[in-house]
C-alpha cells in the first residue's frame, strides 16, 4: 500500500514537471510571437488560444501533486487546536468533500470532452485545433487526481481503522504555516548559496 | 437564502475542508436547495471555461518569473546596492529593507515571495549592527506586503478577472499608493528611530564613490520591470504576454549570473504548478459558486439586504473595511479575495465608488491581513526566515506599520485621485 502511494506521488510528480513544462513552453511561444508581432508586424497567431489550453492541462495535471504536497488551501484555524483523533476524522472528511467536487469535475469535463467528440467541436480560430485533444489530456490530469485521492482515502482510513491517528494527520493533515514557510525559506535559501 | 449560503460557507471552511472544495460543494449544495435544475451540468464548461482564459495564464507566468528570480541571486546585490543609498537615515538598514522591498516588489507579484527573498537577505544584519529586533522584523513583514501593491500584482490580476476590470489600469493604480505605502513605512522606522536612538543600531558606512559603483546592481530588477511593465503601456504586449516576456527576462538574467541549471528549472517549475493548481482549483471552484449564485439569484438578494439596512455609501464603504479588516485576520488572502469579492465588489460599485480604485483598497487591505495576527503570512514568513526566538516579536515588530497602512488607507479612501490619477491620464 505504501509503495502503491510511493508510485503515486512519483507518477504525480512527473505530472506536475509535464505541466510545469508546458507553461515554460506557453511562456516562450507567447514571448517570441509578441516580439515577432511587435517588429515585423507579421503574427503567426494563435499562441494565447495554445496558452490556455496549457494552462488548463498544466495546472489539471498538477492538481495530483499539489494534493499530496497539501498545498491546497485550508482555513486550519480551529483544525490547529484539535487532539489528533479528532484532527484525523476531519482531515478524511475534507479529502472525502474535496474528492467529490472532483469527482463531479472529472464526470462533466468528460461530458464536455464527449460532446466535442460526437460533434467532431473545432476553436473558432486560425488554429481550428479539435477541442477533443486538449480536452482529453484535461481530463486525464482530473481523472489522476481522483485516483490518487481514493488511494489516498483508502490508505488513511486502514490507518485509522488500525488506531493510527498519527499516519493520518502526516498523510493529509493541513500543512502548518511553519512547514509552509520552510518551503519557501530552502527556496531563497538556494538562490543565496553558490 | 443569504443567511444559509453564508452559515454553510463559514462551516465548510471553519471544518478546514480545502478552500477550492468548499466554494464547489457549496455551489453544489446551494443548486440542490435553491434550483429546480442541477446547476453541476454546466460544471463541465464552467470549469474549461475558466482554466483555459488567457487572462489567467498571468498567474502562472508571474509565478514563475518570481521563482526563476528568487533562484537567481540578484536579491543580494540589490540589498547592498539600496544600502548604500538609504541607509543613512536613522534607522539605517531598515530603510534598505523597505527599499530593496519595494524595488523586488516592482518585478514579483507576490507579497511572500518579497518578503522572503528580502528578509533572506537581511535578517543576518540585524545582531551585527545592534538594531531593535522587533522592529527590524517588522519591517521586513511590512515591506514585502507590497509586492502585491507595486505592478506587477497576481492579486490585482485575480481581482481584475472576477471584476471584469482593465488589468493594466489596476497596475497603473497601484503605483502610487505603492510609494506612498513605502514612504509611510519609511517614516514609521524615522520616527520610531527619532524617539529611541538606541534602535536605529550602528551607523553604516557610505561614500559617494561606493554609491555610483553599486549603480549597475539595481539594473536587472529595473530592467524587469520596465519590460514587464513598459511592454503594457507601450501598447506592445497585454499583461499576460508581458508576463510571458518577463519569463524570458529572467531567465536571461539567470543564464548571466551562470545560474541557469537543469536543477533550478526543475525547481523553479515545480513550485509554479504547486502554486498554479492551488490557485486554479480554488478558482474554478469561485467560478462555479459565483455561477450557481447568479442563477438562484443570491447576488440579488445580498444587495437587497444591504440596500434595505439604509446605509449611506460612506457607511458601507466603512463596514465593508472593517468586514476585511476582521476577515483578514483569520483567512489566507487569497481565498478570502475569491470568496468575497464576487459578492461585495457589485455593492460598493453599486454606491457609486470606482472600481479600479476599489481594487486599490481591497489590495491595502489584503497587505494588511498578512501581518495581522493570528494568522498573517508575512509574520510566519519572516519569523520562518529568522528561525529563532518566538512569533510575538515579529507581530509587535509589524504593529507600528499596520498603523502606517490604516493611515494610507484612510488617505488613498479620503483622496481616491492617488489611485485613479494616473490610469486616467494614461488613459487619455
Amino acid at each position: 500500500m505504501d509503495r502503491l502511494l510511493q508510485i503515486a506521488h512519483a507518477v504525480a510528480r512527473v505530472g506536475a514537471w509535464c505541466g510545469g513544462a508546458l507553461i515554460l513552453a506557453a511562456a516562450v511561444l507567447v514571448a517570441v510571437d509578441v516580439v515577432i508581432r511587435n517588429l515585423f508586424v507579421v503574427t503567426f497567431g494563435g499562441s494565447d488560444e495554445l496558452a490556455g489550453y496549457a494552462l488548463a492541462v498544466g495546472s489539471a495535471w498538477a492538481l495530483a501533486f499539489a494534493l499530496l504536497e497539501r498545498a491546497h488551501v485550508r482555513i486550519d484555524v480551529l483544525y490547529q487546536s484539535l487532539p489528533v483523533r479528532a484532527a484525523a476524522l476531519v482531515d478524511i472528511l475534507c479529502l472525502s468533500a474535496f474528492t467529490l467536487f472532483v469527482v463531479l469535475l472529472t464526470r462533466h469535463g468528460y461530458g464536455v470532452l464527449m460532446q466535442s467528440l460526437t460533434a467532431d467541436t473545432h476553436s473558432m480560430s486560425a488554429l481550428a485545433v479539435r477541442l477533443a485533444i486538449p480536452q482529453a489530456m484535461w481530463v486525464l490530469g482530473l481523472a489522476l487526481f481522483v485516483a490518487v485521492a481514493l488511494l489516498l482515502l483508502l490508505r488513511a482510513a486502514l490507518a485509522l481503522l488500525a488506531g493510527d491517528a498519527w499516519t493520518v494527520v502526516r498523510l493529509l493533515g493541513s500543512r502548518s504555516a511553519t512547514e509552509e514557510v520552510e518551503q519557501e525559506l530552502d527556496q531563497a535559501g538556494s538562490g543565496r548559496s553558490a | 437564502m443569504v443567511a444559509t449560503a453564508f452559515l454553510l460557507l463559514i462551516a465548510l471552511l471553519a471544518l478546514s475542508v480545502p478552500v477550492a472544495a468548499s466554494l464547489g460543494v457549496l455551489g453544489l449544495l446551494l443548486s440542490e436547495i435553491y434550483s429546480p435544475v442541477p446547476l453541476s451540468l454546466a460544471m463541465g464548461e464552467v470549469a474549461w471555461g475558466a482554466s483555459t482564459s488567457f487572462i489567467l495564464v498571468a498567474v502562472p507566468f508571474f509565478v514563475l518569473l518570481g521563482e526563476i528570480l528568487l533562484r537567481s541571486g540578484i536579491a543580494e546585490r540589490m540589498y547592498a546596492a539600496m544600502a548604500q543609498w538609504v541607509s543613512w537615515l536613522p534607522g539605517g538598514l531598515m530603510h534598505a529593507n523597505v527599499g530593496a522591498c519595494s524595488l523586488f516588489a516592482a518585478t514579483c507579484g507576490s507579497s511572500v515571495a518579497t518578503a522572503a527573498t528580502i528578509g533572506t537577505v537581511a535578517v543576518n544584519l540585524i545582531e551585527r549592527n545592534r538594531y531593535n529586533e522587533r522592529l527590524f522584523l517588522g519591517s521586513l513583514a511590512a515591506g514585502g506586503t507590497l509586492g502585491i501593491l507595486i505592478p506587477p500584482s497576481i492579486n490585482l490580476i485575480v481581482y481584475g478577472v472576477l471584476t471584469e476590470t482593465s488589468i493594466p489600469k489596476l497596475f497603473l493604480a497601484g503605483v502610487i499608493p505603492g510609494l506612498v505605502l513605502a514612504a509611510a513605512f519609511m517614516l514609521t522606522i524615522l520616527i520610531a528611530c527619532l524617539i529611541r536612538p538606541a534602535w536605529g543600531g550602528r551607523r553604516i558606512e557610505t561614500s559617494w564613490p561606493a554609491r555610483l559603483r553599486s549603480l549597475p546592481d539595481l539594473v536587472p530588477p529595473l530592467a524587469i520591470f520596465v519590460i514587464v511593465i513598459g511592454s503594457i503601456y507601450a501598447g506592445w504586449a497585454t499583461p499576460t504576454e508581458s508576463a510571458a516576456l518577463g519569463v524570458v527576462a529572467a531567465l536571461v538574467l539567470a543564464a548571466c549570473r551562470r545560474r541557469l541549471t537543469l536543477q533550478l528549472l526543475r525547481q523553479a517549475i515545480e513550485g509554479t504548478m504547486i502554486t498554479t493548481a492551488m490557485i486554479i482549483a480554488i478558482l474554478i471552484g469561485a467560478y462555479f459558486l459565483n455561477f450557481v449564485i447568479a442563477v438562484i439569484g443570491l447576488t440579488a438578494q445580498v444587495s437587497r439586504f444591504v440596500t434595505g439596512l439604509g446605509l449611506s455609501p460612506p457607511e458601507t464603504l466603512f463596514a465593508v473595511i472593517v468586514f476585511y479588516l476582521i476577515l483578514g485576520m483569520f483567512m489566507e488572502t487569497l481565498s478570502m479575495m475569491v470568496a468575497t469579492v464576487p459578492i461585495i465588489v457589485p455593492l460598493v460599485i453599486g454606491m457609486g465608488y470606482d472600481p479600479i480604485w476599489f481594487g486599490v483598497v481591497i489590495v491595502l487591505l489584503i497587505e494588511t491581513a498578512m501581518i495581522t495576527p493570528p494568522v498573517g503570512i508575512n509574520l510566519f514568513v519572516v519569523q520562518g526566515v529568522r528561525g529563532r526566538g518566538e512569533i510575538r516579536d515579529v507581530i509587535i515588530g509589524a504593529a507600528p506599520f499596520v498603523i502606517a497602512l490604516l493611515a494610507v488607507l484612510g488617505l488613498i479612501v479620503l483622496l481616491p485621485g492617488l489611485a485613479t490619477w494616473l490610469p486616467m491620464v494614461a488613459s487619455g
